[in-house]
Protein backbone atom coordinates (compact mmCIF):
# COMPACT_ATOMS: atom_id res chain seq x y z
CA UNK A 1 0.00 0.00 0.00
CA UNK A 2 1.16 3.24 -0.84
CA UNK A 3 -0.29 6.70 -1.34
CA UNK A 4 -0.04 7.65 -4.58
CA UNK A 5 -1.52 11.38 -3.73
CA UNK A 6 1.49 12.13 -1.58
CA UNK A 7 4.13 11.25 -4.25
CA UNK A 8 1.62 13.01 -6.44
CA UNK A 9 2.21 16.08 -4.86
CA UNK A 10 5.85 15.74 -3.98
CA UNK A 11 6.25 15.96 -7.49
CA UNK A 12 3.79 18.08 -9.25
CA UNK A 13 4.53 20.52 -6.67
CA UNK A 14 7.74 21.89 -8.53
CA UNK A 15 5.86 21.79 -11.51
CA UNK A 16 3.27 23.76 -10.22
CA UNK A 17 5.72 26.65 -8.79
CA UNK A 18 7.46 26.17 -12.12
CA UNK A 19 4.83 26.97 -14.32
CA UNK A 20 4.10 30.23 -13.02
CA UNK A 21 7.47 31.43 -13.77
CA UNK A 22 8.46 29.63 -17.11
CA UNK A 23 7.39 30.92 -20.63
CA UNK A 24 7.17 29.43 -24.23
CA UNK A 25 8.18 25.97 -24.89
CA UNK A 26 9.60 25.38 -22.03
CA UNK A 27 6.02 25.63 -19.67
CA UNK A 28 4.05 23.73 -22.65
CA UNK A 29 6.86 20.61 -21.70
CA UNK A 30 6.46 21.30 -17.71
CA UNK A 31 2.53 21.63 -18.20
CA UNK A 32 2.14 18.17 -20.31
CA UNK A 33 4.41 16.61 -17.79
CA UNK A 34 2.18 17.48 -15.10
CA UNK A 35 -0.58 16.21 -17.13
CA UNK A 36 0.39 12.77 -17.89
CA UNK A 37 1.15 12.61 -14.47
CA UNK A 38 -2.53 13.43 -13.58
CA UNK A 39 -3.27 11.27 -15.79
CA UNK A 40 -1.24 8.28 -13.97
CA UNK A 41 -2.61 9.07 -11.10
CA UNK A 42 -6.55 9.13 -12.47
CA UNK A 43 -5.26 5.99 -14.25
CA UNK A 44 -4.35 3.87 -10.81
CA UNK A 45 -8.20 4.86 -9.86
CA UNK A 46 -9.90 3.94 -12.69
CA UNK A 47 -7.56 0.65 -12.40
CA UNK A 48 -8.89 0.20 -8.87
CA UNK A 49 -12.75 1.10 -9.77
CA UNK A 50 -12.81 -0.49 -12.41
CA UNK A 51 -11.61 -4.38 -11.12
CA UNK A 52 -13.88 -3.41 -7.87
CA UNK A 53 -16.84 -2.99 -9.83
CA UNK A 54 -16.25 -5.62 -12.69
CA UNK A 55 -14.97 -7.99 -9.55
CA UNK A 56 -12.18 -9.28 -11.51
CA UNK A 57 -8.46 -9.16 -10.05
CA UNK A 58 -5.52 -6.93 -10.55
CA UNK A 59 -4.04 -9.19 -13.32
CA UNK A 60 -7.13 -9.14 -14.79
CA UNK A 61 -7.59 -5.65 -15.32
CA UNK A 62 -4.46 -4.66 -16.56
CA UNK A 63 -5.50 -6.68 -19.59
CA UNK A 64 -9.07 -5.68 -19.86
CA UNK A 65 -9.29 -2.53 -18.44
CA UNK A 66 -6.14 -0.58 -18.02
CA UNK A 67 -4.46 -0.47 -21.34
CA UNK A 68 -7.61 1.60 -22.87
CA UNK A 69 -8.00 3.29 -19.55
CA UNK A 70 -4.12 4.79 -19.63
CA UNK A 71 -4.52 5.40 -23.48
CA UNK A 72 -7.41 7.18 -23.26
CA UNK A 73 -6.11 9.78 -20.38
CA UNK A 74 -3.17 10.31 -22.02
CA UNK A 75 -4.91 11.03 -24.96
CA UNK A 76 -7.37 13.63 -23.81
CA UNK A 77 -5.12 16.59 -22.43
CA UNK A 78 -3.33 16.44 -25.87
CA UNK A 79 -6.85 16.61 -27.55
CA UNK A 80 -8.13 19.23 -26.06
CA UNK A 81 -4.97 21.21 -26.46
CA UNK A 82 -5.27 19.98 -30.12
CA UNK A 83 -8.76 21.65 -30.73
CA UNK A 84 -8.43 24.23 -28.28
CA UNK A 85 -5.33 26.02 -29.32
CA UNK A 86 -4.73 24.52 -33.32
CA UNK A 87 -1.24 23.98 -32.65
CA UNK A 88 1.57 23.26 -35.34
CA UNK A 89 1.89 19.40 -36.19
CA UNK A 90 4.97 18.57 -34.47
CA UNK A 91 4.05 20.52 -31.66
CA UNK A 92 1.03 17.52 -31.31
CA UNK A 93 3.73 14.86 -31.55
CA UNK A 94 6.10 16.07 -28.77
CA UNK A 95 3.36 17.11 -26.53
CA UNK A 96 1.59 13.78 -26.69
CA UNK A 97 5.09 12.42 -26.39
CA UNK A 98 5.90 14.47 -23.31
CA UNK A 99 2.26 13.21 -21.62
CA UNK A 100 3.54 9.57 -21.85
CA UNK A 101 6.85 10.90 -20.34
CA UNK A 102 5.40 12.30 -17.70
CA UNK A 103 2.92 9.09 -17.21
CA UNK A 104 5.73 7.15 -16.89
CA UNK A 105 7.63 9.30 -14.60
CA UNK A 106 4.81 9.20 -12.07
CA UNK A 107 4.12 5.49 -12.73
CA UNK A 108 7.86 4.60 -11.82
CA UNK A 109 8.40 6.82 -8.85
CA UNK A 110 5.52 4.66 -7.68
CA UNK A 111 6.39 1.56 -7.62
CA UNK A 112 10.39 2.20 -6.65
CA UNK A 113 8.35 3.63 -3.19
CA UNK A 114 6.64 0.27 -3.47
CA UNK A 115 9.40 -2.31 -4.28
CA UNK A 116 12.07 -0.14 -3.25
CA UNK A 117 15.06 0.61 -5.74
CA UNK A 118 18.00 -1.87 -5.02
CA UNK A 119 17.28 -4.01 -7.75
CA UNK A 120 19.20 -2.85 -10.80
CA UNK A 121 17.39 -5.26 -13.38
CA UNK A 122 14.06 -4.46 -12.11
CA UNK A 123 14.89 -0.50 -12.77
CA UNK A 124 16.14 -1.32 -16.00
CA UNK A 125 13.13 -3.20 -17.08
CA UNK A 126 10.86 -0.30 -15.69
CA UNK A 127 13.18 1.77 -17.43
CA UNK A 128 13.54 0.56 -20.80
CA UNK A 129 10.84 -1.89 -21.14
CA UNK A 130 7.51 -0.39 -20.02
CA UNK A 131 8.83 3.44 -19.62
CA UNK A 132 8.93 2.37 -23.65
CA UNK A 133 5.91 0.94 -24.05
CA UNK A 134 3.98 3.81 -22.53
CA UNK A 135 6.18 6.21 -25.24
CA UNK A 136 5.91 4.41 -28.08
CA UNK A 137 1.93 4.14 -27.37
CA UNK A 138 1.83 8.02 -26.46
CA UNK A 139 3.72 8.25 -30.04
CA UNK A 140 1.00 6.51 -31.79
CA UNK A 141 -1.79 7.94 -30.70
CA UNK A 142 0.21 11.26 -31.00
CA UNK A 143 0.61 10.68 -34.44
CA UNK A 144 -2.77 9.77 -34.70
CA UNK A 145 -3.92 13.11 -33.20
CA UNK A 146 -1.68 15.40 -35.76
CA UNK A 147 -4.72 14.15 -38.37
CA UNK A 148 -7.05 16.49 -36.33
CA UNK A 149 -5.16 19.72 -37.60
CA UNK A 150 -7.91 20.14 -40.43
CA UNK A 151 -10.50 18.82 -37.99
CA UNK A 152 -12.20 16.65 -40.59
CA UNK A 153 -14.22 14.14 -39.19
CA UNK A 154 -12.32 11.09 -40.93
CA UNK A 155 -9.18 12.82 -39.09
CA UNK A 156 -11.16 12.00 -35.82
CA UNK A 157 -11.95 8.34 -37.22
CA UNK A 158 -8.00 7.85 -37.64
CA UNK A 159 -7.65 9.25 -34.41
CA UNK A 160 -9.87 6.73 -32.72
CA UNK A 161 -7.91 4.37 -34.71
CA UNK A 162 -4.69 5.25 -33.55
CA UNK A 163 -6.12 5.01 -30.22
CA UNK A 164 -7.04 1.21 -30.60
CA UNK A 165 -4.15 0.26 -32.41
CA UNK A 166 -1.75 2.02 -29.55
CA UNK A 167 -4.38 0.46 -27.10
CA UNK A 168 -4.18 -3.49 -28.03
CA UNK A 169 -0.49 -2.64 -28.05
CA UNK A 170 -0.81 -2.22 -24.35
CA UNK A 171 -2.56 -5.00 -24.02
CA UNK A 172 -0.59 -7.55 -25.34
CA UNK A 173 2.51 -6.06 -23.63
CA UNK A 174 1.15 -6.56 -20.22
CA UNK A 175 -0.14 -10.32 -21.46
CA UNK A 176 3.12 -11.27 -21.72
CA UNK A 177 5.19 -9.77 -18.79
CA UNK A 178 2.15 -11.52 -16.59
CA UNK A 179 3.62 -15.05 -18.20
CA UNK A 180 6.70 -16.49 -16.57
CA UNK A 181 9.50 -17.35 -19.18
CA UNK A 182 10.34 -16.86 -22.75
CA UNK A 183 6.77 -15.19 -22.91
CA UNK A 184 7.67 -12.49 -20.50
CA UNK A 185 11.12 -11.99 -22.20
CA UNK A 186 9.53 -11.28 -25.35
CA UNK A 187 7.13 -8.96 -23.51
CA UNK A 188 9.96 -6.85 -21.94
CA UNK A 189 12.09 -6.69 -25.29
CA UNK A 190 8.73 -5.57 -27.30
CA UNK A 191 8.79 -1.73 -26.25
CA UNK A 192 12.35 -1.33 -26.98
CA UNK A 193 12.76 -2.83 -30.64
CA UNK A 194 9.02 -1.41 -31.50
CA UNK A 195 10.72 1.78 -29.79
CA UNK A 196 13.71 1.76 -32.15
CA UNK A 197 12.04 0.90 -34.87
CA UNK A 198 9.69 3.90 -34.62
CA UNK A 199 12.04 6.27 -33.87
CA UNK A 200 13.93 5.28 -37.31
CA UNK A 201 10.61 5.54 -38.66
CA UNK A 202 9.66 9.13 -37.69
CA UNK A 203 12.91 10.11 -38.18
CA UNK A 204 12.81 13.69 -40.08
CA UNK A 205 16.37 13.31 -41.83
CA UNK A 206 17.38 11.65 -45.08
CA UNK A 207 17.56 8.48 -43.74
CA UNK A 208 13.55 8.22 -42.23
CA UNK A 209 12.29 5.76 -44.52
CA UNK A 210 8.64 5.68 -43.69
CA UNK A 211 7.77 9.35 -44.08
CA UNK A 212 9.48 10.39 -47.01
CA UNK A 213 13.43 10.84 -47.90
CA UNK A 214 13.03 14.64 -47.93
CA UNK A 215 10.48 16.48 -45.04
CA UNK A 216 9.97 13.76 -43.21
CA UNK A 217 6.53 14.01 -41.39
CA UNK A 218 5.67 17.69 -43.66
CA UNK A 219 5.42 15.23 -46.35
CA UNK A 220 3.44 12.72 -45.48
CA UNK A 221 0.68 15.87 -44.01
CA UNK A 222 1.17 18.04 -47.17
CA UNK A 223 0.37 14.76 -49.45
CA UNK A 224 -2.58 14.44 -48.02
CA UNK A 225 -4.18 17.61 -47.02
CA UNK B 1 -3.28 -27.77 -33.42
CA UNK B 2 -7.22 -27.23 -33.29
CA UNK B 3 -9.08 -26.25 -36.05
CA UNK B 4 -9.98 -22.78 -34.61
CA UNK B 5 -6.46 -21.93 -34.20
CA UNK B 6 -4.83 -23.03 -37.17
CA UNK B 7 -8.18 -20.85 -38.97
CA UNK B 8 -6.89 -18.05 -36.96
CA UNK B 9 -3.35 -18.58 -37.85
CA UNK B 10 -3.68 -18.38 -41.98
CA UNK B 11 -6.28 -15.27 -41.02
CA UNK B 12 -2.60 -13.82 -39.00
CA UNK B 13 -0.65 -14.55 -42.24
CA UNK B 14 -2.92 -13.39 -44.67
CA UNK B 15 -2.98 -10.29 -43.08
CA UNK B 16 0.63 -9.99 -42.46
CA UNK B 17 0.83 -10.20 -46.02
CA UNK B 18 -1.34 -7.70 -46.63
CA UNK B 19 0.36 -5.47 -44.41
CA UNK B 20 3.41 -6.19 -46.23
CA UNK B 21 1.50 -5.43 -49.96
CA UNK B 22 0.27 -2.15 -48.14
CA UNK B 23 3.81 -0.99 -47.04
CA UNK B 24 5.59 -1.88 -50.18
CA UNK B 25 2.97 0.12 -52.20
CA UNK B 26 3.01 3.24 -49.47
CA UNK B 27 7.02 3.26 -50.04
CA UNK B 28 6.23 3.25 -53.69
CA UNK B 29 3.89 5.92 -54.32
CA UNK B 30 3.70 7.41 -50.84
CA UNK B 31 0.10 7.72 -50.48
CA UNK B 32 -1.63 8.06 -47.37
CA UNK B 33 -4.61 5.79 -47.95
CA UNK B 34 -1.83 2.79 -48.00
CA UNK B 35 -0.65 4.09 -44.88
CA UNK B 36 -4.25 4.28 -43.49
CA UNK B 37 -4.44 0.19 -44.87
CA UNK B 38 -1.23 -0.94 -43.29
CA UNK B 39 -2.25 0.71 -39.88
CA UNK B 40 -5.78 -1.12 -40.25
CA UNK B 41 -3.61 -4.33 -40.82
CA UNK B 42 -1.88 -3.76 -37.92
CA UNK B 43 -4.82 -3.26 -36.04
CA UNK B 44 -6.17 -6.55 -37.17
CA UNK B 45 -3.07 -8.49 -36.35
CA UNK B 46 -2.78 -6.59 -32.69
CA UNK B 47 -6.17 -7.72 -32.17
CA UNK B 48 -5.67 -11.68 -33.58
CA UNK B 49 -1.99 -11.51 -31.67
CA UNK B 50 -4.05 -10.32 -28.22
CA UNK B 51 -7.02 -13.05 -29.16
CA UNK B 52 -4.80 -16.06 -29.50
CA UNK B 53 -2.14 -15.25 -26.98
CA UNK B 54 -4.94 -14.74 -24.54
CA UNK B 55 -6.42 -17.98 -25.58
CA UNK B 56 -3.15 -19.66 -25.83
CA UNK B 57 -1.66 -18.49 -22.36
CA UNK B 58 -4.76 -18.24 -20.53
CA UNK B 59 -6.58 -21.27 -21.76
CA UNK B 60 -10.49 -18.87 -22.20
CA UNK B 61 -11.28 -16.41 -24.92
CA UNK B 62 -11.12 -12.20 -23.64
CA UNK B 63 -14.27 -10.76 -22.46
CA UNK B 64 -16.34 -9.44 -25.03
CA UNK B 65 -15.25 -5.63 -24.64
CA UNK B 66 -12.01 -6.41 -24.89
CA UNK B 67 -8.38 -4.93 -26.61
CA UNK B 68 -9.41 -7.18 -29.71
CA UNK B 69 -12.59 -5.77 -30.35
CA UNK B 70 -11.50 -2.18 -29.49
CA UNK B 71 -8.99 -3.10 -32.12
CA UNK B 72 -10.89 -4.78 -34.30
CA UNK B 73 -13.23 -1.65 -34.21
CA UNK B 74 -10.03 0.45 -35.13
CA UNK B 75 -9.19 -1.65 -38.34
CA UNK B 76 -12.91 -0.90 -39.63
CA UNK B 77 -12.16 2.98 -38.74
CA UNK B 78 -9.17 2.85 -41.05
CA UNK B 79 -11.09 1.04 -43.86
CA UNK B 80 -13.45 4.17 -43.52
CA UNK B 81 -10.34 6.61 -43.30
CA UNK B 82 -9.04 4.89 -46.98
CA UNK B 83 -12.49 5.50 -48.02
CA UNK B 84 -12.68 9.15 -47.45
CA UNK B 85 -8.86 9.43 -48.92
CA UNK B 86 -9.52 7.88 -51.83
CA UNK B 87 -12.95 9.61 -52.73
CA UNK B 88 -13.26 11.33 -56.46
CA UNK B 89 -14.27 14.90 -56.77
CA UNK B 90 -17.71 15.11 -56.38
CA UNK B 91 -18.42 11.98 -54.90
CA UNK B 92 -18.88 14.26 -51.76
CA UNK B 93 -22.68 14.89 -51.21
CA UNK B 94 -23.83 12.18 -53.93
CA UNK B 95 -26.83 10.28 -53.23
CA UNK B 96 -26.95 7.36 -54.29
CA UNK B 97 -30.19 4.62 -53.08
CA UNK B 98 -27.55 1.37 -53.18
CA UNK B 99 -25.10 3.13 -50.20
CA UNK B 100 -28.59 3.57 -48.37
CA UNK B 101 -29.58 0.08 -48.55
CA UNK B 102 -26.05 -0.87 -47.50
CA UNK B 103 -26.32 0.48 -44.19
CA UNK B 104 -30.12 -0.62 -43.83
CA UNK B 105 -28.87 -4.70 -44.76
CA UNK B 106 -25.96 -3.70 -41.62
CA UNK B 107 -29.18 -2.86 -39.61
CA UNK B 108 -31.07 -6.34 -40.38
CA UNK B 109 -27.62 -7.76 -39.51
CA UNK B 110 -27.86 -5.97 -35.92
CA UNK B 111 -31.58 -6.84 -35.79
CA UNK B 112 -30.60 -10.54 -35.79
CA UNK B 113 -27.44 -10.14 -33.28
CA UNK B 114 -30.14 -8.66 -30.72
CA UNK B 115 -32.46 -11.57 -31.78
CA UNK B 116 -30.10 -13.97 -30.32
CA UNK B 117 -28.82 -11.58 -27.69
CA UNK B 118 -24.98 -11.27 -29.19
CA UNK B 119 -22.87 -8.98 -26.93
CA UNK B 120 -23.95 -6.49 -24.97
CA UNK B 121 -26.63 -3.69 -26.66
CA UNK B 122 -23.48 -0.93 -26.63
CA UNK B 123 -21.27 -3.11 -28.10
CA UNK B 124 -23.30 -3.67 -30.94
CA UNK B 125 -24.15 -0.56 -31.25
CA UNK B 126 -20.63 0.15 -31.72
CA UNK B 127 -20.31 -2.38 -34.19
CA UNK B 128 -23.27 -1.33 -36.15
CA UNK B 129 -22.39 2.32 -36.08
CA UNK B 130 -18.95 1.14 -37.75
CA UNK B 131 -20.57 -1.08 -40.28
CA UNK B 132 -23.61 1.28 -40.90
CA UNK B 133 -20.97 3.84 -41.75
CA UNK B 134 -18.54 1.71 -43.94
CA UNK B 135 -20.94 -0.18 -45.75
CA UNK B 136 -22.37 3.40 -46.83
CA UNK B 137 -19.45 5.24 -48.00
CA UNK B 138 -18.26 2.25 -49.53
CA UNK B 139 -21.39 1.22 -51.17
CA UNK B 140 -21.31 4.77 -52.33
CA UNK B 141 -18.20 5.37 -53.82
CA UNK B 142 -18.43 1.91 -55.66
CA UNK B 143 -21.29 3.14 -57.30
CA UNK B 144 -19.84 6.61 -58.00
CA UNK B 145 -17.02 4.56 -59.65
CA UNK B 146 -18.84 2.46 -61.65
CA UNK B 147 -20.50 5.81 -63.45
CA UNK B 148 -19.06 7.15 -66.69
CA UNK B 149 -15.90 7.97 -66.75
CA UNK B 150 -15.41 4.13 -65.05
CA UNK B 151 -12.82 3.61 -63.07
CA UNK B 152 -12.56 -0.24 -62.12
CA UNK B 153 -9.43 -0.05 -59.88
CA UNK B 154 -11.16 1.99 -57.35
CA UNK B 155 -14.78 0.28 -57.89
CA UNK B 156 -12.97 -3.06 -57.29
CA UNK B 157 -11.10 -2.20 -54.04
CA UNK B 158 -14.58 -0.93 -52.96
CA UNK B 159 -16.34 -3.85 -53.75
CA UNK B 160 -13.86 -6.02 -51.61
CA UNK B 161 -14.34 -4.05 -48.75
CA UNK B 162 -18.71 -4.72 -49.04
CA UNK B 163 -17.00 -8.11 -49.54
CA UNK B 164 -15.23 -8.24 -46.56
CA UNK B 165 -18.09 -6.82 -44.50
CA UNK B 166 -20.54 -9.17 -45.58
CA UNK B 167 -18.04 -12.26 -44.65
CA UNK B 168 -17.75 -10.90 -41.32
CA UNK B 169 -21.59 -10.66 -40.62
CA UNK B 170 -22.26 -14.17 -42.24
CA UNK B 171 -19.52 -15.62 -40.12
CA UNK B 172 -20.81 -14.27 -37.28
CA UNK B 173 -24.69 -15.81 -38.46
CA UNK B 174 -23.11 -19.02 -38.71
CA UNK B 175 -21.93 -19.12 -35.90
CA UNK B 176 -24.99 -18.21 -33.83
CA UNK B 177 -27.82 -19.76 -35.85
CA UNK B 178 -26.25 -22.12 -38.19
CA UNK B 179 -23.60 -24.24 -36.03
CA UNK B 180 -23.97 -22.23 -32.72
CA UNK B 181 -20.51 -22.23 -30.83
CA UNK B 182 -19.62 -25.63 -33.02
CA UNK B 183 -15.64 -24.70 -33.62
CA UNK B 184 -14.38 -28.24 -34.03
CA UNK B 185 -15.92 -29.28 -37.10
CA UNK B 186 -15.28 -27.38 -40.68
CA UNK B 187 -18.43 -25.58 -41.20
CA UNK B 188 -19.59 -22.41 -43.06
CA UNK B 189 -17.99 -20.65 -39.70
CA UNK B 190 -14.87 -21.42 -41.64
CA UNK B 191 -15.34 -20.92 -44.80
CA UNK B 192 -16.74 -17.48 -44.46
CA UNK B 193 -13.72 -17.02 -42.30
CA UNK B 194 -11.53 -18.16 -45.23
CA UNK B 195 -13.24 -15.89 -47.35
CA UNK B 196 -12.95 -12.86 -44.96
CA UNK B 197 -8.99 -13.97 -44.79
CA UNK B 198 -9.02 -13.47 -49.08
CA UNK B 199 -10.14 -10.74 -48.60
CA UNK B 200 -8.19 -8.74 -46.61
CA UNK B 201 -5.54 -9.94 -48.46
CA UNK B 202 -6.71 -8.56 -51.28
CA UNK B 203 -7.43 -5.54 -50.16
CA UNK B 204 -4.02 -3.81 -50.34
CA UNK B 205 -2.98 -4.81 -53.83
CA UNK B 206 -6.40 -3.68 -54.77
CA UNK B 207 -5.91 -0.59 -53.45
CA UNK B 208 -2.12 -0.28 -54.48
CA UNK B 209 -4.14 -0.37 -57.87
CA UNK B 210 -6.34 2.21 -56.96
CA UNK B 211 -3.81 4.53 -55.91
CA UNK B 212 -2.03 4.17 -59.51
CA UNK B 213 -4.94 4.71 -61.71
Amino acid sequence: MIYAENIYIALAGPMLFSLMLMRGQARRTVFFLLCGMTASLLSAYLNSFGAAASDITADQASLLISPLGDEVLKLLPVLFYVLLLEPRRQDILSSALTVGLGFTLFENSCYIVLFGSEDLLYMLLRGFSTGAMHTVCSAVTGFGLTFLGRRHWPALVSTVGMLSLAATYHAVYNLLVLQTGAARNIGYALPFVTGLALAAALRDSPSGWVLGKRGGIQNFFQSWW
Amino acid sequence: MSLEMLDNLLQLTAVAAGLGIALKGYFKSRHPSQAMLAACYACWILALVFWLMYLGLLGETPAELSASTVSWWGSFLFLIAVNRMQRQPGEQGWKHPFAWLAALACAGFMALWYAEGLNSPVINAVWFLIFAGLAFFSARSLAFSIRKPKNPARARYHALVLAVLLFENLLLLASLYLWPEDYLHFNAYYLFDLLLSLGLLLLAPALNRAVAA
